[in-house]
């Protein structure tokens, strides 16, 4: 028996790299999937981390601007919080414009400090170059899926622990 | 946190800007005229990019409009649901079993909870408290925030038992639901809901601490109002000065009209008297006889009952008033609740005008589909509370500009966004991006 890792899916089906993670999560083998919840979340929530048991392992997916696209990028959510907490003590935290789209890292960076702790986890990225509405992935990002899902793949693996079996 | 710029024009000419107003659901902008050291003009700017939602639904059937049109939110998308599905069942006669009715009020009731907790707490008390936001906030009042992401979380909670998922429910249909709760799925979230209500009550005490900004404009309010429950989708469009319609005929009353720079359009009534107020202040002055007892007892209790008839800041105590309004009702609907007999009854569809108002979380939302012999949408309006309210947002800035030009640039900027933000004006519906500039010639 294993604890299950949620990975939490961020993007939107309809807009173009956006939907790399979706397509991703959808090449991961069928045995790595029974140790994982998919959670397809559009943009992450801070309840979603406020669920979480302290030190349970997730996995974040999203594609990313500002990368070439194409890029996979992997980091532990506890960098993501550092580096949203720096710009901030820097005065240069990307401000939210609504409650409809706070950062990803703010999120982070608000489940750290309501838990004490940073998220434990991982955040595994692609980058992406088109997100309009109502396109594909670009040519890029699709070729770069089976990687993005080995990434993911990989992290999971790392976190899946075994549980003790009840006497 | 907004960003704000001073430039000297000339020598009696000041602009001041905030390129980015936050904590808003979305973006707009401003100017202000000041003249001789008076202000002369305010006007709320809209630039979003229109999103055609009265378009989409064109040709489509009334079941798909209500989903459609859920996602022209993700915090108050049943208020949409809301107003569609009343609209459509009062144009085909459809007669629906009063546990359903019930049920769809419970429905409100989360997501009054849940818009109404994410104001409050991450919107517009880091201004009352100092802080640039929520998340600087939470480091230093970390109870309050968990405990309001908490009861957020109720909130949601309820809607995705009821809807099927937290944002954009999907089982609202003509007619009734295509799924509806087992007694012990509601039971079984009643103690989440005894502690949100013990936070609400806790947050009418908080917020009735905040030092609130001196202002006083009376405004002219309008909701619905019903003569025996607090407003949320049946009664009469009502006003402080007579109107009274019913809520399908809110086009008798009030009128859209376009403005210069806004891509939303402004909304004002026929008979010429102007701006008018919507929210959760308006619903407790016209309506507030139909409080819950245990949200009366908080009013009155806050010490705000008079004052948020003229002061816009304290709003945030009427919006506290009514988290305990929807706690404690959404407690008495699942105490009272049975499994509908009929969860969907058979309709027909027919033509003509389906139009009907509800009380989202912000304000009165209106609707009006026109359905064609084949029971689909020839033309759609929705009248959103955020636009109807951009004149009288206007118009306090006006009285609130004036008391501020002599504060310090930041302090008065802060003011002013803090005045706006009291609104809770849902921009992602109406409008987006609000930059603030003032000007004196």
């Amino acid at each position: 028996m294993t604890s299950r890792v949620p990975i939490f899916v961020c993007g939107e089906h309809a807009r173009g790299d956006d939907a790399a993670g979706f397509a991703a999560v959808a090449l991961l083998p069928p045995g790595l999937r029974e140790q994982v919840d998919v959670v397809p979340v559009g943009q992450l929530d801070i309840l979603f981390l406020m669920d979480l048991p302290a030190d349970a392992p997730c996995v974040v997916v999203d594609a990313v601007a500002g990368l070439r696209a194409g890029e996979v990028w992997v980091r532990p959510l506890s960098a993501l919080v550092d580096r949203a907490r720096a710009l901030q003590a820097a005065g240069r935290a990307p401000e939210p414009r609504s409650s409809h789209e706070l950062p990803l890292e703010q999120v982070l960076a608000l489940a750290a400090t309501l838990r004490d702790a940073p998220p434990a986890g991982t955040f595994v990225g692609i980058g992406g170059s088109c997100f309009d509405v109502g396109t594909p992935l670009t040519a890029p990002v699709a070729a770069a899926i089976p990687a993005f899902a080995a990434a993911i793949a990989a992290e999971v693996g790392a976190f899946a622990v075994a549980e003790p079996q009840p006497c | 946190m907004s960003r704000a710029t001073t430039a000297d024009k000339a020598v009696n000419e000041r602009i001041y800007e905030v390129h980015e107003l936050t904590r808003v659901e979305g973006e707009g902008s401003l100017r202000l005229r000041v003249k001789d050291g008076e202000v002369i003009e305010a006007r709320l700017g809209i630039f979003e990019t229109p999103r055609y939602f009265e378009q989409i639904v064109v040709g489509r059937t009334p079941d798909e409009v209500i989903d459609i049109v859920a996602r022209i939110c993700g915090i108050c998308p049943v208020a949409y649901q809301m107003s569609a599905v009343h609209g459509f069942e009062d144009l085909f006669g459809v007669r629906i079993d009063p546990q359903v009715r019930a049920l769809r009020r419970l429905l409100y009731c989360g997501e009054w909870i849940e818009s109404h907790a994410l104001h409050i707490y991450f919107l517009h008390a880091p201004d009352f408290l100092g802080y640039e936001s929520g998340i600087t906030m939470a480091a230093d009042h970390r109870p309050l925030v968990e405990q309001a992401l908490k009861m957020k979380k109720a909130g949601n909670h309820l809607i995705k038992i009821l809807g099927g998922r937290p944002i954009h429910p999907v089982s609202v249909r003509v007619g009734g639901w295509s799924h509806v709760p087992r007694v012990s799925e509601l039971k079984e979230h009643r103690a989440a809901l005894e502690d949100a209500l013990a936070f609400a009550q806790e947050t009418v005490k908080v917020v009735s601490g905040f030092t609130m900004p001196a202002f006083a404009r009376e405004p002219r309010v309008v909701s619905l109002r019903h003569a025996g429950e607090y407003p949320f989708s049946d009664g009469r469009i009502v006003s402080s000065d007579g109107v009274d319609v019913a809520p399908s005929g809110w086009r008798e009353a009030f009128e859209e009209f376009q403005v210069e720079g806004s891509n939303a359009l402004h909304a004002r009534s026929r008979d010429g008297k102007g701006a008018y107020l919507l929210g959760p202040a308006a619903r407790i002055m016209l309506a507030g006889e139909q409080l819950h007892p245990l949200a009366k007892e908080a009013l009155a209790a806050s010490g705000y009952a008079e004052l948020i008839r003229t002061n816009i800041y304290a709003s945030i105590v009427a919006r506290a008033v009514e988290l305990v309004q929807v706690c404690a009702e959404a407690i008495d609907i699942i105490d009272a609740y049975r499994v509908p007999s009929e969860p969907l009854v058979a309709w027909q569809s027919r033509p003509g005008v389906a139009a009907w108002a509800t009380e989202a979380p912000r304000g009165l939302l209106f609707h009006r589909y026109e359905v064609d012999e084949s029971g689909r949408i020839r033309t759609a309006q929705i009248v959103p509370p955020t636009s109807q309210n951009q004149a009288a947002i206007e118009a306090d800035l006006i009285v609130a500009a004036q008391q501020v030009l002599d504060l310090p640039h930041a302090e008065a900027t802060l003011r002013l966004e803090q005045m706006i933000r009291s609104y809770d004006p849902c921009i992602s519906c109406a409008t987006h991006f609000l930059d603030l500039r003032v000007d004196e010639v």
